[in-house]
């Protein structure tokens, strides 16, 4: 039994305003905790030795141990693996984006194979802050979840723990993400996962980018037909480009307005709507666009972060350095093929 | 996205319920030292003071006219106040003179306003199904007018709110539910009381929107519930949200607060609302510091002139006891 996993759940994501707005469903506290639930019964049966995760106000991992403990299902106290959350300083609890990315950062310093996280691409985004190039496996617990890997929690724990057990037993099975650079107004806040937005006025308000008649322009890293969000609008948008396979730095960058095409796309789940764009280009890889927006926020994977007064530039940077993202059905059908979990003995239960 | 002069309104209305609200402090404690006698003073009875939760009010008033039904709790003024209650009168009211809005019979936690279709009372919940009731007769006569209700993370525990969502979703009836969560119901802090961290999430259970608005920012509330009212107005049904706000001041004035930190208390003065609001509209350009000193001034002019009037004004006569009330 080897390997460590780190556990990021996101109490807070996939409820703000675009439940009216769109028909984004509200992810509620105990599908968070189902989701978690399973995802440590796979990493259990992969015989993972230790969990870390972290710790915030819902203590929805220690809900999903009493679940698991509900339904009979093996106890990690006195088995394997060992769950406990990473330390975090004062009041030891994740409450917000900066403490996601400070609980990633203990999770490296832990020396974690892997982290498993279930919330939004912001989420990922702080994640990817906390650990820079590391091992996600990320669940889609968000709004649009363009970053996810479409995966079943159980099937993703399975194959999160069976390759932290033996990371060498699957090789080429993580490919690594493209991010977005950003400098603004001197700061260099966390890299985007799936695009940046510059967002008409600059109130940050509820975060959430819902009217695409705000939208000022934005670089899309992986544009996607298939996937909800700025991602998508990308993706829909002549002319098109393969979304899986694109080569490192190929983001894209649109220009919002009239002059170009009227493109009906998935601004949100369920919400399609006419999105006007006046230009769409990729860019080579170094690129860099630089803008001054003027009264302006600019928004990370669909929330508005940062705000721009008058006069103020923005540049955004594609860069093929992002975090990694594991292969889970890749990880699944090697272990298959080869059967790994054939003839193992199961977790005992209580 | 708010224009300006709604950004500087939301400003306004949030500077005055603070001055209102911190003048009540004074207010109440006249005359009951150095013992504490509830019933003496100007101001007899209890004092439940919004100081803090001014965004939660400001950003869904915002959104409404004098025709819409609000409904609030014992805790009322800010929603009052914003909502277009005169000062005045709620002032006269709270000392308990026949100037006020229900000839001072009703007080502090009982204010009714024909002018802005205001009610709210100290039982918990209470202003829950009687919103309900407002949407269920606007439907039926027609308007469009929506009517919205105020209440408390504890309130979201009571038998009431879960009825009012069943029958505001059944019924698809135009009001919106508005919990200000400010983490305390009374004394008792929220993981305590509620089985789930989010009521927000309790609308799933109704087929209701449930909406967190994390942020206790008057721009974040004016966004999320003006999609929420426009739902309500053209026939969407109901919505639920919920706003993380902050309690500043006791449960009720007098209240010694000992089941609270003062590194809580002191976090919470540090992230004032309306400070930080009023740097960021300045920075921004849509108020200038000569604006903002003017809006403090003017607020404070017109919170002592409320006052003053309720001071000076009669209180209801003998004769009158027993007109105005049920029994």
């Amino acid at each position: 039994m080897t390997g460590t996993v780190g556990l990021v759940v996101n109490p807070g994501a996939a409820r703000d305003v675009r439940r009216l707005t769109s028909l984004a469903r509200t992810v509620d506290v105990h599908e968070r905790i189902n989701a978690v639930a399973r995802v440590l019964a796979g990493l259990a049966a992969a015989r993972v030795e230790r969990v870390l995760f972290m710790p915030e106000p819902s203590a929805i991992v220690s809900r999903a141990l009493d679940l698991l403990a509900a339904i009979g299902a093996p106890a990690p106290a006195g088995g394997p693996p060992r769950v406990a959350p990473v330390h975090l300083p004062g009041e030891g609890l994740a409450r917000d984006a900066a403490g996601t990315a400070a609980a990633a950062s203990a999770m490296a310093e832990e020396g974690v194979d892997c982290v498993v996280t279930f919330g939004g691409d912001g989420t990922n985004r702080a994640v990817a802050a906390g650990w820079p190039g590391g091992l996600l496996v990320p669940l889609p617990g968000g709004t649009n979840n363009a970053f996810a890997v479409r995966a079943e929690p159980t099937a993703a724990g399975l194959a999160a723990g069976l390759f932290a057990a033996e990371p060498d037993a699957f090789p080429g099975l993580t490919r690594q993400a493209p991010s977005l650079e950003v400098h603004a107004d001197g700061a260099t806040p966390w890299a985007a996962l799936v695009d940046v937005a510059l967002v008409r006025g600059p109130w940050i308000g509820t975060h959430a980018l819902w009217d695409p008649a705000l939208l000022i322009e934005a670089v899309v890293t992986c544009p996607d037909p298939a996937a909800s969000g700025l991602a998508g609008v990308a993706g829909m948008a002549p002319p098109a480009v393969r979304g899986d396979a694109v080569p490192s730095g190929r983001a894209v960058h649109l220009v919002f307005g009239e002059g170009g095409v009227e493109v009906l796309a998935p601004l949100g789940p369920g919400q399609l709507e006419r999105v006007a764009i006046r230009s769409r280009r990729p860019l080579a890889v170094g690129e860099v666009v630089r803008s001054i927006p003027g009264a302006a926020t600019v928004a990370f994977d669909g929330e508005r972060e940062i705000s721009l007064l008058p006069g103020t530039p923005v540049e955004v940077r594609p860069v093929p350095r992002g975090p990694h993202v594991l292969d889970v059905d890749g990880v699944l059908r090697a272990a298959a093929v080869r059967g790994d979990l054939v003839d193992r003995a199961p977790v005992p239960r209580r | 996205m708010p224009s300006d002069d709604v950004l500087r309104d939301l400003h306004r209305q949030m500077v005055r319920i603070r001055i209102f609200e911190e003048a009540m402090v004074s207010v109440y404690q006249e005359g009951k030292t150095p013992a504490f006698d509830i019933a003496a003073g100007p101001v007899p009875g209890e004092m439940h003071l919004a100081a803090g939760q001014e965004p939660a009010a400001a950003g869904v008033c915002a959104h409404l006219r004098p025709s819409d039904a609000v409904t609030a709790t014992h805790r009322p003024h800010h929603v009052a106040l914003a909502h277009g209650m005169d000062m005045s009168r709620l002032a006269a009211e709270i000392f308990g003179k026949d100037a006020g809005l229900g000839h001072g019979k009703g007080g502090h936690m009982h204010l009714f306003d024909t002018e802005t279709n205001f009610g709210c009372s100290g039982i918990i919940a209470e202003g829950m199904p009687t919103a309900v009731g407002h949407a269920l007769a606007f439907k039926k006569l027609g308007r469009d007018d929506i009517a919205v209700s105020f209440f408390g993370d504890g309130a979201a525990n009571q038998g009431a709110f879960h009825e009012s969502l069943n029958l505001a979703a059944l019924w698809n009836l135009p009001v919106v539910f508005v919990c200000e969560d400010n983490a305390w119901a009374i004394s008792v802090p929220k993981d305590k009381s509620t089985a789930i961290p989010n009521n927000s999430d309790r609308g799933a259970a109704y087929g209701i929107p449930g909406v967190l608005v994390a942020d206790n920012d008057p721009v974040a509330v004016y966004e999320a519930a003006g999609e929420a009212v426009a739902r309500a107005r053209r026939g969407g049904g109901p919505s639920l949200i919920e706003i993380k706000t902050d309690r500043l001041l006791g449960h009720f004035e007098g209240d010694p607060q000992l089941y609270r930190t003062k590194e809580e208390m002191d976090r919470l003065r540090e992230r004032d609302a309306i400070r930080a609001f009023e740097g960021r509209l300045v920075e921004t350009g849509a108020l200038d510091e000569a604006g903002r000193d003017r809006v403090w001034q003017e607020a404070r002019v017109e919170v002592d002139a409320a006052i003053e009037f309720a001071r000076q004004s009669p209180y209801p006569a003998p004769e009158s006891a027993l007109d105005h009330v049920f029994a």
